[in-house]
C-alpha cells in the first residue's frame, strides 16, 4: 500500500493512503503516522486518515487505527477518517467501530 | 619416560659419564693394585738392600776380627813385637770404617808370665784416626771379667771361630751401645785370646737412616725417630735375645739383650707371614736371615705403606664426582638457556597466535634459533594471509552457493493460477557448491517443461556450468518452442559449443501439455524417474536412456510419450537419492526409494512427497556426511482438480505471494467482491496468527488448502506449531467504548463473524483450521 502524510497547519496531519491495509503494510502506516505526530513541532490535535484508495483492510489494519485513536485521545485530539469506502465501512460496522468513529 | 629432548640429552649424558667414571674406576682400580704390587716391590728391594748392607757390615766385621786374630798369632809366634803389631792393626782399623774400635785380648799369662792382662785396644776417634788405649789393661777394667769377653770364649771354637756379643754399653770409651764380634787366637789347639770388633748398633741403623730408595717411601730413621710408623727389630735368634728394637710400643732400651719372647708379635715364622697384627694396626713384617744366627726385620704398617696411593686414588674419585656433577650441570643450564628456553619461547608465542593475538617472534640468540623465529614469523605472516584470503573465498563461495541457490525457483507455487498441476522442487546441496539444479517454465501458453539436471564436477566450475545449462535450456526453449524432438538437439549442440572443459549434463526433461495432458520426457542420462497412477502405486518409468548432454554434437535423442491422468504423481531425483551413504556403507537405492514412496501416508500432498523422502534420507544417513547434492522434483498433475495448496515458511515477508496465490484463486473461480474480501480478510489474520504465534523458536511451515465443492469454499490452514485453538478465545465486547476496550482479539473475532463455519483439529502433530464460506 503507498501512503503519504502532509501537515495542515500546526495542528492537523493529512494522511492519504492507497492499496491493502494488511499483514504487509498496517504496522509500517501506523508507525509512519505516530512518529510524524511525534516529529511534528506543535502538538497534533486532530488527525485525518483519507482512506478513499484503500481497497482492503485486515484486523491488523483495524487494530492500527485503533491505536491511533487511543493516541490521539490521550493528546485530547481528534481522529477522522474521511472517504471510507463501502467496503471498508462494513469491516468498520462489524467490530462497532461505527460507536465512535466518524467516517 | 625420555620424552623430552631435555631428558633424552640428559640420560645420554649420564649415561656416558657412567662409562667415562666406570671406565675411571676400572682404571683407578688396576692402578691401585698395580702400583701397590709396584710399591710392594720396592719396599722388598729397599729392605733387600738395606739387609744386605747391615749383613755387608756384619760379615765385615766378623772378617775384621778374624784378620785381627791372626795379627794376634802372628805376635804370639814373631817375638811380640809390640811396634809391630801396632803398626799391623793400625793399617788395618783404617780399613774398618764401621768399627768403633776393636782390639786383641790375650789370656792371663799367655804372653807374659808376669802380666795377667795384656792388650791392644785402638778406638775411633770419629776422624777415622785410631787411638791406642791401654787403658784396658788396668785392674780397674779386667777385661777377663766382662761379660763380652766371656760371652765370646764360651761361644767360640777353633772350627766356628767368630762369635757375638750380646749388646752391651761401653761407658769406657765410645759410651754407646755395642755389639761385639769376636774370634779366638788359637795355637796348637789352644785358645791364646781373642781379637774384637765393636760395632755402633745405631750407626748401623742410622746408616741405614741415610739410605731413601723412595722420596717418600721407605725411611726407617730420620733423627733417630720412626717416621710412618714403621719399626725394626734386630735380634739374634739362635741364641735368643734382642740386639735393637725400634717397636714403638715397648721399652726398647730395657729389651736390649733380652729374650725374643718379649716381643709380643714376634713368632719363629714369620719369614714366611705376611700380615702380622699389631695393635689394631696390619704390619707388613720384612725378615731377613743373615746368615749367622741374627735376624733382621722391618714391620711396615700396611696402611701407612699405601697412604700415597690410597690418598691419590680419593683425590682422583672426588675430582671424578665432581667432574660427575659438574658436566651435567653445566649441560643441564646450557640446555636450558640455549634450547629449551627458546623453544619454550617459541611454544609460547604459537599459543598465542593460535589465541588470536598478533605478535612478532623475536629471538636474538642462539643464531638458529633466531633462524627458526624469523621463519616461524614469516611463516606466521603467510598463514595469517592465506586465512584471510581463503576467508574471502569462502565468504565468496557461500555468497556465490546462495545466488546459486537462488537462481532456482523456490516459491511454491510457482504459478499460483495455474490450476492444473502441482509442482513442488528442492535441493540440498552437500558442502561444496554443487551442479545440480531444477527448473520449470511455461515452453509457450500450453506447454510447461520441468527438468532436473546433474552436471558432472563440483565446485565453481561445475556451478558456472550448470548456471549456463540453466540459462541456455530456457533461453532457447522459449525462444520458440515447436517440438521436443528439435528442442533438444539444439540445446545439446549449445551445450557442446560452450563446453570447453568437458563437463556433461545428465538431465530429465518433462514437458506437459496441459491442455492435451500429454507428457513428453528426454532422459539424458539421468536417473529414471517414478510416476504414481493412483491405483498402482509408485513404478519407474520405463524409457530408454539417452546420452548425456555436452557429450556429442548433432545426436538424435528418443522421446518417451505418455498421457496423463488426473492425480498422477512424477517424482524426479538426482543420484544424491539412490546413492546416499549409511554407516554401513550400504547404498540407499532405487528399490528403498520406491518402497518409501509407496508408504507415504498423505500421498496426494505434494510437499509431503518430498520431505517425506528428504527424511527417509536423514533416517538412513544418519551421522553419514552428505557427500552428493540431494534434489528431488514432485510434479503432481489435477487436471480439473479444484484444490489448490500453498506452502511456505512461515515469515512475515511470504504474505505477499500468498495472498497474491490466493487472490489469483479467487479470481479465477469468479467470486463475488465481498466474499473474496472475507476470504481476504479471515486468511490474513490466521496467516498472521501462525506467523506470530505457532513458532516462538525455529520457523516451521504453514501449508494453505483452498478449493470449491458444491456451493462452499473451503479454506484449511495446516502448521507444525504449538498446538492451539483460536476458537477457544474469548470474543471482544464491541460494545465498549474504545478506551476501555483491548487492542487485541479482534481478528479471531471478525472471522467468526464471517466464516460460516470452522473447524479446528489437531492431528499428526499439527494444528488444523478449516473455514467454510458460502458460495
Amino acid at each position: 500500500m503507498d501512503f503519504s502524510i502532509k501537515q495542515r497547519g500546526e495542528f492537523t496531519l493529512y494522511v492519504t493512503a492507497s492499496g491493502r491495509m494488511d499483514l504487509d503494510s498496517a504496522v509500517k502506516y501506523g508507525t509512519s503516522v505516530k512518529d510524524a505526530i511525534y516529529d511534528a513541532d506543535e502538538t497534533i490535535t486532530e488527525l485525518i486518515l483519507d482512506f478513499s484508495g484503500v481497497t482492503f483492510i485486515s484486523s491488523l489494519g483495524l487494530k492500527v487505527v485503533l491505536e491511533l485513536y487511543k493516541h490521539m485521545k490521550e493528546q485530547n485530539g481528534t481522529l477522522t477518517i474521511e472517504n471510507v469506502p463501502e467496503q471498508i465501512k462494513t469491516s468498520f460496522k462489524m467490530v462497532g467501530f461505527d460507536k465512535f468513529l466518524t467516517f | 619416560m625420555f620424552k623430552t629432548v631435555k631428558s633424552k640429552i640428559l640420560a645420554i649424558t649420564f649415561f656416558l659419564l657412567a662409562l667415562l667414571i666406570f671406565a675411571f674406576v676400572c682404571y683407578g682400580y688396576v692402578f691401585k693394585i698395580k702400583t701397590k704390587q709396584l710399591m710392594l716391590k720396592n719396599y722388598s728391594y729397599s729392605i733387600n738392600v738395606f739387609v744386605r748392607q747391615i749383613k755387608e757390615k756384619i760379615l765385615r766385621a766378623e772378617d775384621n776380627s778374624k784378620d785381627l786374630a791372626l795379627v794376634g798369632r802372628i805376635y804370639f809366634n814373631t817375638g811380640k813385637n809390640d811396634k809391630l803389631i801396632k803398626f799391623i792393626m793400625q793399617n788395618l782399623f783404617s780399613n774398618y770404617e764401621q768399627s768403633l774400635g776393636g782390639g786383641i785380648w790375650f789370656e792371663p799369662y799367655i804372653i807374659d808370665k808376669s802380666k795377667k792382662r795384656l792388650c791392644f785396644y785402638a778406638y775411633n776417634n770419629k776422624n777415622n784416626q785410631f787411638i791406642f788405649d791401654n787403658s784396658y789393661e788396668s785392674q780397674n777394667y779386667d777385661y777377663h771379667n766382662r761379660n763380652w769377653y766371656k760371652e765370646i770364649v764360651s761361644k767360640i771354637t777353633e772350627n766356628n771361630n767368630t762369635a757375638w756379643s750380646s749388646p752391651y754399653y761401653e761407658k769406657q770409651g765410645s759410651n754407646s751401645l755395642l755389639i761385639t764380634v769376636g774370634s779366638g787366637i788359637y795355637e796348637n789347639h789352644k785358645l791364646l785370646g781373642i781379637s774384637t770388633v765393636d760395632i755402633d748398633i745405631d750407626s748401623i741403623f742410622q746408616s741405614v737412616s741415610m739410605m731413601k730408595p723412595l722420596e717418600t717411601g721407605f725411611a726407617l730413621f730420620e733423627n733417630k725417630k720412626q717416621i710412618n710408623g714403621s719399626f725394626a727389630l734386630f735380634a739374634n735368634i739362635d741364641d735368643d735375645y734382642i740386639i735393637v728394637s725400634t717397636d714403638p710400643y715397648l721399652h726398647n732400651s730395657l729389651l736390649v739383650g733380652k729374650s725374643l719372647k718379649n716381643i709380643p708379635w714376634y713368632n719363629k715364622n714369620i719369614i714366611n707371614t705376611t700380615y702380622i697384627n699389631y695393635h689394631n694396626k696390619k704390619y707388613v713384617p720384612y725378615a731377613k736371615n743373615l746368615g749367622n744366627g741374627m735376624i733382621l726385620i722391618i714391620c711396615v704398617p700396611k696402611d701407612e705403606m699405601f697412604i700415597d696411593i690410597d690418598k691419590f686414588v680419593s683425590i682422583m674419585f672426588f675430582i671424578l664426582i665432581l667432574v660427575g656433577i659438574l658436566i651435567p650441570t653445566i649441560l643441564y643450564i646450557s640446555l636450558n638457556k640455549n634450547i629449551l628456553n627458546p623453544i619454550n619461547k617459541l611454544i609460547n608465542i604459537a599459543n598465542k597466535i593460535r589465541n588470536g593475538e598478533d605478535i612478532k617472534i623475536k629471538i636474538n640468540k642462539p643464531e638458529e634459533f633466531a633462524k627458526l623465529a624469523m621463519t616461524y614469523d614469516e611463516m606466521t605472516n603467510h598463514i595469517k594471509k592465506i586465512i584471510k584470503d581463503r576467508e574471502k573465498i569462502n565468504s565468496e563461495l557461500s555468497i556465490a552457493k546462495s545466488i546459486q541457490l537462488s537462481t532456482l525457483p523456490n516459491t511454491f507455487p510457482p504459478f499460483p493460477d495455474k490450476t492444473e498441476f502441482d509442482i513442488y522442487a528442492s535441493t540440498e546441496p552437500a558442502k561444496e557448491i554443487g551442479g545440480d539444479f531444477y527448473d520449470f517454465f511455461f515452453a509457450d501458453d500450453k506447454n510447461l517443461m520441468f527438468l532436473i539436471a546433474d552436471v558432472s564436477g563440483k565446485g565453481i566450475p561445475a556451478a558456472l556450468f550448470m548456471m549456463t545449462v540453466k540459462t541456455l535450456v530456457k533461453n532457447l526453449t522459449q525462444r520458440g518452442y515447436h517440438s521436443s524432438k528439435e528442442l533438444i538437439k539444439i540445446i545439446n549442440n549449445q551445450i557442446c559449443d560452450n563446453n570447453k572443459n568437458v563437463f556433461f549434463v545428465t538431465m530429465l526433461i518433462c514437458i506437459v501439455n496441459i491442455e492435451n495432458d500429454n507428457l513428453s520426457v528426454i532422459n539424458c542420462g539421468h536417473n529414471k524417474p517414478l510416476i504414481r497412477k493412483e491405483k498402482e502405486g509408485y513404478k519407474y518409468l520405463n524409457l530408454s536412456s539417452n546420452i548425456a548432454l555436452g557429450v556429442l554434437e548433432n545426436v538424435d535423442f528418443d522421446i518417451y510419450e505418455t498421457k496423463l491422468e488426473q492425480g498422477d504423481i512424477l517424482f524426479a531425483y538426482t543420484d544424491g537419492i539412490t546413492e546416499a551413504v549409511n554407516e554401513k556403507e550400504e547404498m540407499f537405492g532405487e528399490q528403498r526409494l520406491a518402497d518409501c514412496l509407496n508408504n507415504i501416508k498423505d500421498e496426494n500432498n505434494i510437499y509431503n512427497v518430498n520431505n517425506s523422502i528428504k527424511q527417509k534420507i536423514v533416517e538412513f544417513t544418519k551421522n553419514t556426511p552428505q557427500s552428493d547434492d540431494i534434489t528431488t522434483l514432485v510434479f503432481k498433475y489435477n487436471k480439473n482438480s479444484s484444490e489448490r495448496i500453498f506452502k511456505t515458511s512461515a515469515l512475515i515477508e511470504n504474505y505477499k505471494s500468498f495472498y497474491t496465490w490466493l487472490q489469483s484463486i479467487t479470481k479465477h473461480w469468479n467470486l463475488n467482491n465481498e466474499l473474496k474480501n472475507k476470504i481476504d480478510m479471515c486468511a490474513e489474520e490466521i496467516f498472521a496468527n501462525i506467523i506470530f504465534y505457532a513458532y516462538p523458536q525455529e520457523t516451521g511451515f504453514i501449508e494453505i488448502f483452498i478449493s470449491k465443492k458444491d456451493n462452499e469454499i473451503i479454506l484449511r490452514f495446516e502448521d507444525t506449531g504449538i498446538p492451539y485453538n483460536p476458537l477457544n478465545h474469548t470474543d471482544p465486547d464491541i460494545t465498549l467504548p474504545p478506551e476501555e476496550r483491548k487492542i487485541g482479539g479482534l481478528g479471531i473475532f471478525m472471522v467468526k463473524q464471517m466464516a460460516k463455519k470452522l473447524i479446528y483439529e489437531n492431528s499428526e502433530g499439527k494444528n488444523k483450521l478449516t473455514l467454510i464460506f458460502d458460495y
